[in-house]
């Protein structure tokens, strides 16, 4: 409901308003942007690219669904765009960008040891390129899932296409990604898992 | 359960999105199933690995840093920060139209393949070159400037083909290298003003009486009687004096210079 006043004073034409929803959602857009492109400059530019729109639209946004849902799709559609845009020169992880930039996810005691960090430089390429492998309809449905945990349904309404569709296509993102990441089963000790 | 069943709730499975009941009916099948166990835990271990992916954020400061170019561009009025323009249109169009777009691009190439080749047609080369814009009295010049060049090569190449090969002038030969130096410079520039169809037959024989002036231009020395000899010969084959004359001739006759002989070379002797 907060996000909503926001809006509705946005709407009249309170920059404030909109500078507090940009604070609150900044974040999970620039996520979701650098999931699709795989590119922090290419994320920037997304974000900045979804807040004008956003703002420009802001009359068109009725407050049926949660403001993060609407910003969301916007992103989604942004970076659909921005990729077929950019598709001559083929989107690619931002090459050298620095270690103080990356935050892990989901590991944040990571080992320090140098060796294991360079191996695990290969494993993130490797992951990537496993990313680029899906169609950009796939690879945005996997990290609304996988990385910024929207539920299928939520994923659903973002795309405006039904569950299961959402459900068929995250299923076949996924066997994609382990037909390319299948070597890692061993050297990950992911077989005792078994 | 089937296996079918069952995979069709791996994605919810994987993403603890099943509720209750379903998934009691999912792990009951799961471990009796050696089959479907296994794809489902292959497909945990590939969600795991994708885990470790990480990505930047940008920091506080570069968040302030963000909004301080976005706000100026929010307060611009719509319009003018982002006019629709004919690439947007454009791009909108063939948008998801593949097909479209790559017919609407090979149609083009046709068109300007079709332009390009009328071009070449109805402009043959060398009829409507650029002496076309050439004046009457801009003729004449280029007439007479012909005629001269003509007229000096022949003085130099009758004075190399009278010269004994055994005793060369100290310091003539010298002088004529200089000359034909300077003859092929001029004949750069003459072939560049001689574009209309007459004008071919003097043009070709002053590519010839090039290839003549430059062995001499580029005789070593004045005692390098062999490549003397061979410039002798070449006049003496290639029949330039006589050449020369006639075209000379034709030059000078009253009336004007025969035309539509453009394909003729002068008669070779």
């Amino acid at each position: 409901m907060i996000d909503q006043q926001r809006v509705t004073n946005a709407k009249a034409g309170d920059l404030e308003a909109f500078r507090a929803i940009f604070d609150g959602h900044k974040l999970s857009v620039f996520r979701l942007a650098y999931d699709m492109t795989g590119n922090r400059h290419d994320a920037e530019d997304i974000t900045q690219e979804v807040f004008i729109k956003a703002f420009r639209s802001l009359g068109q946004f009725r407050g049926d669904a949660k403001v993060s849902t609407w910003l969301y799709r916007i992103t989604v559609n942004a970076c659909f765009d921005y990729r077929s845009k950019k598709s001559w020169t083929a989107m690619k992880p931002t090459a050298g960008f620095e270690d103080r930039d990356l935050k892990p996810m989901f590991h944040p005691h990571a080992s320090q040891d140098p060796e294991a960090s360079a191996e695990g430089k290969v494993i993130l390429q490797h992951i990537e390129e496993a990313l680029e492998s899906l169609t950009p309809r796939e690879r945005s449905i996997f990290v609304m899932r996988h990385y910024n945990d929207l539920s299928l349904k939520e994923i659903a309404v973002i795309l405006r296409i039904s569950e299961g569709t959402v459900k068929s296509m995250l299923f076949r993102a996924l066997r994609r990604l382990q037909q390319k990441l299948e070597f890692y089963r061993k050297d990950l000790g992911l077989e005792e898992t078994r | 359960m089937n296996h079918k069943e069952c995979r069709n709730l791996f994605v919810e499975a994987l993403y603890e999105e099943l509720s209750s009941p379903r998934k009691d009916d999912f792990e009951g099948h799961i471990d009796e199933c050696e089959e479907c166990r296994s794809s489902y835990l292959s497909l945990r271990e590939t969600a795991k690995v994708m885990e470790r992916r990480k990505r930047p954020e940008p920091t506080r400061p570069e968040w302030t840093s963000f909004w301080n170019r976005l706000e100026p561009i929010l307060k611009l009025p719509a319009r003018q920060e982002h006019p629709m323009t004919w690439k947007d249109r454009l791009s909108g169009l063939f948008r998801f139209r593949p097909a479209l777009a790559f017919g609407v691009a090979g149609t083009a190439l046709v068109a300007i393949g079709i332009v390009i080749g009328q071009l070449m047609v109805t402009q043959p080369l060398g009829t409507d070159g650029i002496g076309k814009g050439l004046s009457e009295a801009e003729r004449i010049l280029l007439n007479d400037r012909a005629l001269s060049y003509l007229e000096r090569s022949k003085v130099l190449l009758l004075g190399i083909v009278n010269s004994g090969a055994a005793e060369p002038a100290s310091g003539m030969l010298t002088k004529e290298q200089h000359i034909s130096r300077a003859l092929v410079t001029e004949a750069g520039a003459l072939k560049n003003d001689l574009n209309e169809a007459d004008e071919q037959r003097m043009k070709q024989l002053i590519v010839e009486l090039e290839i003549l002036l430059l062995q001499i231009a580029n005789l070593e020395s004045q005692n390098d009687f062999p490549a003397l000899e061979i410039v002798q010969g070449g006049v003496e084959r290639t029949g330039i004096l006589l050449k020369i004359n006639l075209e000379q001739m034709r030059r000078q006759a009253p009336g004007p210079v025969d035309k539509g002989d453009t394909d003729s070379q002068a008669p070779s002797i």
